[in-house]
């Protein structure tokens, strides 16, 4: 029995490299880091060839610091909003063969945030209804409790608060 | 296998908890793990009627899934894993539910929560993954306020809580532990503003739904403020009214413009946890646990009557692609008319009991008018959008494709339904005369009495005019957008508790990770503290040359050191 337990889990792993790739989130590597800020155009066309990108779309993130290099400042498209029935390379990511991922690639994917999703109503707005309904229904709770409501009926007597009537007849 | 354990020990706690009822007995037994000083952790199980009777609803239910996902669930190649995760579920609600101690509680409520993230992700896909998320990160939430609890309840040197509830209802450490009890059971009945999970969860296998979502999990929290109600302050009991009610009045609301049967479903489910929390918080608990009981039995049946319409025609849930169901599946149609009428209260049907009576109660009560206005349009609501999935599934035309095979022939998933299908119209008189001794006394006025009978009527008119369903119809609802938009979306819930939550804070923990963890602990930190570190070592490898100059400037500061100090 205990034989067979590593030939299964094997055959688990032959059968889907992905659970090996995947389970694994391995760190940051050199090979990611983006090179220098391009300053000089030919630095440009060499960095936007590089990303696969055409030159007129590179677009370099400003050098404020961030240590982004030339990693390109591509639009921020959410996996949702992206179109479904396009034969994408990558159907799980939507993404094409080398296509450049996004430097925040992990906030927008389809199992995060949908940043490029068009709300009917924008968002501040909805935080306005919502509490705009809240705060009205306080109110209206808070002004009603003033005025409660009841079955005209006599109070509840109990012996614990003291005086109490026993509906005996009168005595002359 | 389970099927047959599960039915015995149903049965066997149904028996035992009226016989603890009629002698008034209760058993409860400890084992003490260890001790710190003055406070002792316990393992603690309860053995009271109200245990044992929810136990035993539990167990059925969950006996009658586990028969129904048979069929429902038959040729899934992880059933193995399906009925492992339902099998645990029950067991971490069994924890629940014999605890009179916070900490085995927490053993039952985390297992709940994880379990049920487990059971939502269970189709592999990317909405059922973020469903997941939410679920579990939502009862997250509540499991944090109950540890913070456990770590207050440290100044009582016990988590027998219910040895307190009587005796420290005004300290003011009992209200804080209240409070975040509170918290807790907010979250897993998911109250406003923990409601967007509940829908969301949709996600899961219908079985799972059926048994999780509808009588199990989101009734842990009713069944934790349950069992401290005793111990909650006034002020508490105010603020859960308050967020009860809403509650109630939003899901209402939202159902009525839902086209997902089991968003429907869960909406209705949510509207009745509201009204359950509501009773508890007007100080009736033993009426909320009376509706938990019901709820549980017709809620898990209309489930399993929605997966019996979904598994026929062909995984669909739209209800717009339903209709004139009655005519293929008569059986099945029939319990989700018999449910769908022991929702809305009709007499004598298992819902009206409990209904009913909460109602009676809160119009002979000290109430204000918002909250007595709210809980009959909220009565109004549940009929109106019981009356529209009616009318959608089953009265309406045929809406679905014109070659297919509807019918009632899934007998294993009929036989499931079947075990719930008595206790749904004969469980409410039965537990009523079981569980008053003596009739709550009810004194209204003719008028009073009358108004529930009016507003059902109203709510079956109000939603046969909702459902209107033709051509040539132009819908109401897209006359006035942003209402609908704002009802609809459960008030903004879902965006508001994950986007409006959550981007921001990520947005700006973006910044500060670029401007901290890559910039300034880098200075302070790693990098300058190596820099630091080599440059020292790199000094004390030039002492350590053996230079003799170096060895004798050392012979001059240690004698000049001697003068200095000595």
């Amino acid at each position: 029995m205990s034989l067979i337990r590593p030939l299964t889990i094997s055959r688990l792993c032959i059968k889907n490299h992905g659970i090996l790739y995947t389970a694994v989130r391995n760190h940051w590597n050199k090979d990611f880091k983006p090179g220098e800020f391009p300053k000089t155009p030919e630095q440009r066309a060499l960095a936007a060839e590089k990303y696969q990108l055409v030159s007129e779309d590179y677009k370099p993130y400003p050098n404020d610091g961030s240590g982004l290099g030339d990693y390109p400042d591509l639009p921020m498209e959410s996996g949702e909003s992206k179109d479904p029935f396009y034969p994408w390379d990558n159907p799980e990511l939507k993404r094409n063969f080398n296509e450049p991922l996004h430097a925040d690639v992990d906030m927008i994917g389809e199992d995060r945030y949908d940043v490029t999703a068009r709300h009917r109503v924008p968002v501040w707005l909805q935080y306005v209804q919502f509490f705009a309904w809240m705060g009205g229904a306080f109110v209206l709770y808070y002004i009603a409790d003033k005025m409660k409501w009841f079955l005209a009926a006599a109070e509840k007597q109990y012996p614990r608060n003291g005086k109490h009537y026993t509906f005996e007849p009168k005595e002359e | 296998m389970y099927f047959v354990f599960l039915l015995f020990f149903s049965l066997l706690s149904f028996s035992s908890s009226i016989y603890f009822m009629i002698s008034d007995y209760s058993v409860m037994l400890e084992y003490e793990l260890f001790t710190l000083n003055s406070n002792v952790v316990y393992m603690s199980i309860l053995f009271d009627w109200m245990s044992l009777l929810f136990m035993s609803f539990v167990l059925f239910i969950s006996c009658m899934v586990i028969f129904y996902s048979d069929e429902y669930m038959g040729g899934d190649l992880n059933m193995v894993r399906f009925i492992l995760l339902v099998v645990m579920f029950v067991a971490s609600m069994m924890f629940l539910i014999i605890s009179p101690n916070l900490i085995s509680i927490l053993l039952g409520w985390d297992g709940l929560g994880l379990v049920s993230y487990c059971l939502v992700i269970y189709y592999q896909n990317v909405k059922s993954y973020n469903a997941g998320m939410i679920t579990a990160l939502s009862n997250r939430i509540g499991d944090v306020a109950l540890l913070i609890s456990i770590a207050w309840m440290m100044n009582y040197g016990d988590w027998n809580y219910i040895f307190y509830l009587d005796f420290m209802k005004d300290d003011f450490m009992m209200s804080i532990i209240g409070g975040l009890v509170m918290l807790a059971g907010l979250t897993k009945s998911a109250q406003i503003p923990f409601s967007s999970w509940l829908p969301a969860a949709m996600a899961a296998p219908t079985p799972v739904s059926s048994l999780v979502h509808s009588s199990t999990l989101v009734t842990a929290g009713v069944y934790l403020l349950i069992r401290f109600s005793t111990g909650l302050s006034n002020n508490l009991m105010m603020f859960l009214l308050f967020v009860s009610m809403l509650t109630m009045f939003m899901a209402g609301l939202g159902a009525n413009y839902e086209f997902d049967l089991k968003k429907i479903i869960a909406l209705s489910t949510l509207s009745q946890l509201g009204l359950m929390m509501s009773i508890l918080a007007l100080g009736d608990y033993f009426l909320a646990f009376f509706h938990l009981l019901t709820h549980a039995l017709f809620k898990a049946l209309l489930f399993m009557c929605a997966g019996c319409m979904i598994h026929n025609l062909s995984n669909t849930q739209d209800i717009r692609f339903m209709g004139g169901l009655i005519n293929y599946m008569p059986l099945t149609c029939c319990y989700f008319n018999v449910c769908n009428m022991a929702l809305c209260g009709l007499p004598f049907l298992s819902g009206f009991y409990s209904k009913d009576l909460i109602l009676e109660v809160v119009s002979m009560g000290y109430l204000n008018l918002f909250v007595y206005f709210i809980f009959y349009f909220s009565t109004g609501l549940t009929v109106c959008y019981s009356v529209r999935l009616s009318y959608y599934t089953m009265f309406g035309d045929f809406n679905f494709y014109g070659v297919q095979n509807i019918s009632d022939t899934g007998l294993t998933m009929l036989k499931g339904m079947s075990g719930l299908i008595f206790l749904v119209v004969f469980g409410g008189s039965m537990l009523s005369w079981i569980m008053f001794p003596t009739p709550y006394f009810i004194v209204l006025p003719f008028v009073m009495k009358l108004m529930v009978v009016v507003v059902v009527l109203f709510g079956v008119y109000v939603g046969y005019e909702f459902s209107k369903f033709m051509i040539s119809y132009s819908l109401k609802a897209m006359d006035y957008l942003y209402s609908s938009l704002f009802f609809s979306s459960m008030w903004n819930l879902p965006v508001l508790s994950t986007f409006g939550v959550n981007y921001y804070p990520i947005y700006f923990g973006g910044l500060y990770y670029k401007s901290f963890d890559h910039g300034w602990s880098e200075y302070f930190g790693s990098q300058n503290i190596y820099n630091n570190m080599s440059g020292y070592s790199k000094f004390f490898q030039l002492i350590f040359g053996n230079n003799i100059k170096i060895y004798l400037s050392f012979l001059v500061v240690w004698v000049l050191c001697l003068f200095l100090f000595l």
